[in-house]
């Protein structure tokens, strides 16, 4: 089996939004629509003893996602190798995926009258490239790759992550994307 | 143009992009209706380019995907010192290169000034307007009331050639940013250490800690950043200095919340303790600074000349411990009057006379007794063990420890102390030239880093000015930007207003907004409207140009040849390295190379610039590095290997002798350059005006420490406020609070806040953070809005604009012309909402959205 899926590593993530603004150029997204949100978790304290950590936010790629059990029109789907994508042919814009998902990571796009969300960069990932996001960011924060494949880069971060491989939370749908957070205590 | 050969990947990588990067532009947009009903982009359509990111001084490594004459997207080119990463602000650049809002011709005001009325005219008739009288200026009131402004640069080259040129004619300079950007310590280094040492040249890849002082990480050059992670990550230590939460401090060992302006406390005391804990390099302060070297009464140094009638004025006297007696140290022959003098550091000493002197080193540890962590904590506000911690984890681990700044640390009345301080800092703890610590960038000739020495000799005008300086500078016995030419921002605006010490009448602007970035926005606005003649050179219409006579359309930095560096504030490899930046497409309508604008101005004015055009200076400085233009446009990027102690190996010096390009061959610790310029030979620390600490009974009125000069991760400067993307992820000029004191004045997150100093008031959007004390202010700088009209106050220069309200008629640095752009503050909620006119929604953006092929 196979399993593309992208670990974050907080640590070196310095919330500058690169991210976002590389997506939006490499899928032709709407103006008013992300499909990488920069979070801020922080700061938490009284000045000047703080701690934050910058959180990107995209979809989690769920092994069982209720945005798909919920889609009348079979629009979103999960691909043999895990990655959900919204078929836009099929999408008629009912938004009950938009309720369904767990993470708000689905945006309603008027314009194209679809739902538009992260694809894992699909269309490069089947030219074998890393989506947009990993191959620009100015931390190396991100790693793609196959779970399934315990000699990938993902595997081998979540191996060496250990406890501090986090996950949203999950209501169970299995979230896929991890987040590698050593330096603060995790609060998403 | 270099078309390069796709490879198989490529070929598909590309394929791939063609489907989904002709959305660029967004659906309701023409370019995406015309490119999604075409056929599907056949590769061989695409060209692939390599190039460099000028959207801010870090000069990242990208490629271009260009199709049909448009930039279809960027990514980052791997292989280089930017390792394929880039910031969001390299993925504005095809927006701003097809921007509706583009100027593409010559033009010509009709209307009065702010107007908004301009008529289109060639180059030639924009030229028969402009030289005529530049030249009849130049004859009847002299050169120097033709001043120019080179902002910040659309690159280095442009400001080198407008600097040769204007001051070839006899300009000494007037607007531009030396006063508030690296200029004015480069220039304060130079005079300490022969050349600068404090932005560039941080040898993060084996440093042992970094002491960064008001950098946050989103000024320039991300790529830093991953330096910085791997340091940490073997174990270096990261101590960041900032008066804000950032996101430097976020990821810091040891964060210094300092109060604003009071870093130089911090540097002394360091000093202090590097000092009396006895832990400072001995044999590098005696034998490469010029600590040894005794001091007179009147401050300056004891030299031959001084104990003997007509002996030489450049041997510095020392005390010699080997042989008990006075030796000298010739700063010709850059030799000591004995081969093996060991001149003492400290002590007072005799000289055949009987007089007694201080060392140089005894003076400075006199001047520094005073600051004890204790002491420090008083004015900085961070707790002493803090501040002895930080010293610990600096003395401790140098040499092998490097210091890193920000620009805003040179916002000060004492910048050129904090920069001596901090050289002086160096240079005891043995950090200067030394692995891991800081690597002075010489300007001898050597490769890739021609650009700060390819300049031609000065011309017959240009002597005549220098010897002069003083009739003809603009802020007379005041600042000497770049050592050499006087007039500064602020001192031009007096001199606009005032008429003294003379009236300037030519005013010759290009890649700057002085309205956003000088002190007191309205009062350089009059003073602009003061010129006879007012020319702007840019790529868009902007609130200086609004009062301009002519505008000439300027070329987009990736619409242009260049040999490009990485800019102030990088280790190596970045650093070491040049790059080419080539066209992605040609420039639109008539705009021009704005370096080719200022050649062509040269030839008009009869100005020999040296070079015959860019492609010859180009050649020029890339010898060095044997090679040609042609070949680096095929190669990509050149990195030149890291050296250490180059003082030892004359590498430092043009006369390749060891030693430092200063004054004495030595660091001159002591520096009777700067006592010559207004200031002490030794660094002092001196209070802000309008602070906590000098001005207490104003904090009735104004209750809060106001500051500006946090970078933006989306913005470099005043650019890019017509980019969507960019408005997107930074959408508001934004002031942060905190939200106990957000709280006493009713003010919400996102609420629309009064910043109020004794000189007016701005507004901004209030984000309630903890990252910020309760005693203070951040506010965003150099907003304006391209989306308002000209009318309401040239764009909305002032209404969000802090720099609106900081009075010009303040104390400036006298020996570089730096001044605190802060004060104190009150704010409370702007009933009135948010300002007039401007975007606050996505859709709204979609007006800056670039249009389609032919329906510009």
């Amino acid at each position: 089996m196979t399993r593309k899926i992208m670990i974050v590593d907080l640590d070196r993530c310095i919330g500058c939004h690169s991210c976002a603004v590389a997506c939006k150029q490499e899928n032709g997204i709407s103006l008013g629509v992300f499909y990488n949100k920069v979070r801020t978790v922080g700061p938490f304290g009284n000045y000047p003893d703080l701690e934050l950590y910058y959180l990107p936010v995209i979809c989690q790629h769920c092994n069982k996602p209720e945005c798909v059990n919920v889609c009348p029109t079979a629009a979103s789907y999960k691909r043999q190798d895990g990655i959900v994508l919204v078929d836009h042919n099929k999408c008629i814009g009912c938004q009950y995926c938009i309720m369904a998902c767990p993470y708000g990571v689905r945006t309603y796009d008027k314009a194209k009258g679809v739902i538009e969300k992260c694809t894992l960069c699909a269309h490069r990932v089947e030219v074998n490239e890393v989506p947009a996001c990993v191959s620009i960011c100015p931390g190396k924060a991100r790693i793609f790759g196959d779970l399934d494949d315990p000699n990938s880069e993902v595997s081998k971060a979540v191996r060496e992550a250990g406890s501090f491989l986090h996950r949203f939370a999950d209501v169970g749908n299995e979230p896929g994307v991890g987040y590698i957070l050593k330096s603060r205590k995790w609060r998403s | 143009m270099n078309n390069l050969n796709l490879t198989r990947r490529q070929f598909l990588k590309v394929a791939a992009v063609a489907g989904s990067a002709a959305s660029l532009f967004p659906l309701g947009n023409e370019v995406l209706k015309g490119l999604a009903t075409a056929a599907p982009a056949q590769p061989s359509d695409m060209k692939v380019i390599q190039s460099a990111c000028r959207q801010c001084y870090g000069r990242c490594t990208i490629n271009g995907f260009v199709k049909d004459g448009r930039v279809l997207k960027v990514e980052g080119k791997p292989g280089t010192f930017s390792e394929g990463t880039v910031c969001s602000r390299a993925f504005s650049i095809p927006q701003i290169m097809h921007s509706p809002l583009r100027i593409k011709y010559p033009m010509k005001r009709v209307g009065a000034r702010g107007e908004g009325k301009w008529q289109r005219i060639t180059w030639e008739e924009a030229w028969d307007i402009i030289i005529p009288k530049m030249k009849e200026v130049q004859e009847k009131y002299g050169g120097h009331t033709i001043v120019f402004n080179n902002g910040t640069g659309r690159d280095q080259l442009i400001l080198m050639t407008m600097q040769k040129c204007f001051y070839e004619m006899g300009s000494t300079g007037g607007f531009g940013v030396g006063n508030v950007c690296k200029i004015a310590n480069d220039d304060v280094q130079r005079r300490i250490v022969g050349n600068p040492c404090q932005f560039t040249g941080w040898d993060g890849p084996k440093t042992k800690t970094i002491l960064m002082m008001g950098r946050a990480l989103y000024s320039w050059g991300y790529y830093d950043w991953l330096t910085i992670k791997r340091a940490q990550e073997r174990g270096a230590k990261l101590i960041v200095v900032d008066p804000r939460y950032t996101v430097a401090a976020s990821k810091a060992d040891l964060w210094l919340p300092v109060r604003q302006g009071s870093d130089l406390a911090l540097i002394l005391t360091f000093i202090n303790m590097l000092i009396t804990e006895n832990r400072y390099d001995k044999t590098f302060v005696a034998q490469w600074t010029n600590a040894p070297f005794l001091v007179k009464e009147d401050g300056f140094l004891l030299r031959q000349s001084d104990l003997v009638p007509g002996g030489s004025t450049d041997q510095f006297i020392v005390w010699d411990e080997t042989s008990n007696s006075i030796q000298h140290w010739d700063a010709k022959a850059m030799a000591w009057s004995s081969s093996d003098a060991q001149p003492a550091l400290l002590g007072t000493h005799a000289v055949p006379s009987g007089k007694q002197y201080r060392t140089a080193f005894q003076a400075l540890a006199d001047s520094v007794k005073m600051w004890t962590p204790e002491k420090a904590a008083e004015v900085t506000w961070v707790p002493a063990e803090k501040i002895r911690e930080a010293a610990r984890l600096y003395i401790d681990n140098s040499p092998g420890a490097c210091f890193m700044r920000g620009q805003k640390i040179e916002f000060s009345n004492h910048s050129s102390s904090k920069s001596h301080a901090i050289a002086i800092m160096m240079a005891l703890a043995g950090n200067l030239d030394a692995e891991g610590g800081n690597l002075v960038r010489p300007d001898t000739p050597h490769s890739v880093s021609a650009v700060f020495q390819a300049l031609p000799p000065h011309g017959k005008i240009r002597k005549e000015t220098i010897a002069n300086i003083k009739k003809y500078s603009l802020c007379p016995g005041q600042a000497k930007i770049s050592g050499e030419i006087g007039g500064f921002a602020a001192a031009t605006t007096r001199a606009l207003i005032t008429e003294k010490p003379f009236l300037p009448r030519v005013y010759w602007g290009q890649t700057t907004e002085p309205m956003a970035g000088s002190l007191d926005s309205r009062q350089v606005c009059e003073a602009l409207k003061k010129f006879e003649l007012t020319v702007n050179v840019d790529l868009f219409m902007t609130p200086t140009g609004e009062l301009s006579d002519i505008i000439l359309p300027a070329a987009h930095p990736n619409e242009v040849d260049r040999i490009e560096y990485p800019q102030s504030g990088h280790s190596w490899p970045a650093a070491n390295t040049c790059s080419i930046r080539q066209p992605f497409v040609p420039p639109p309508g008539e705009c021009r190379d704005d370096v080719d604008i200022i050649f062509d101005l040269a030839k008009r004015m009869n100005v020999d610039m040296g070079w015959k055009d860019k492609y010859h200076w180009f050649e020029f400085a890339l010898a060095p590095s044997k090679i040609t233009f042609e070949e680096l446009r095929k190669k990509g990027h050149l990195t030149r290997p890291v050296t250490y102690r180059r003082y030892q190996t004359g590498k430092l010096r043009r006369d390749n002798k060891p030693g430092f390009q200063t004054s004495s061959g030595k660091v001159n610790l002591y520096s009777e350059d700067l006592k010559k310029d207004g200031w002490g030979p030794l660094p002092a620390y001196i209070e802000e005006p309008f602070s906590p600490l000098s001005n207490p009974e104003m904090l009735k009125d104004y209750p809060y420490i106001f500051f500006t000069g946090g970078r933006s991760h989306a913005y470099f400067h005043s650019e890019y406020r017509m980019s969507p993307f960019m408005r997107e992820i930074h959408p508001f000029p934004t002031v942060e609070i905190n939200p106990k004191t957000a709280e006493k004045h009713g003010i919400n997150d996102g609420d629309w806040v009064y910043i109020e100093t004794q000189h007016g008031r701005c507004k901004q959007r209030a984000c309630l953070t903890t990252a910020i004390a309760p005693h203070s202010i951040h506010c965003d700088h150099d907003w304006w809005f391209p989306e308002k009209p000209v009318t309401d106050d040239l764009h909305g220069i002032f209404e969000c604009n802090p720099n609106a309200i900081v009075s010009n008629d303040r104390v400036h640095d006298p020996a570089v012309g730096t001044s605190n752009y802060g004060g104190l503050c009150k704010i409370y909620k702007a009933e009135d909402g948010p300002p007039n006119g401007i975007y606050m929604t996505a859709q709204q953006l979609e007006a800056f959205m670039p249009k389609a092929p032919g329906r510009e």
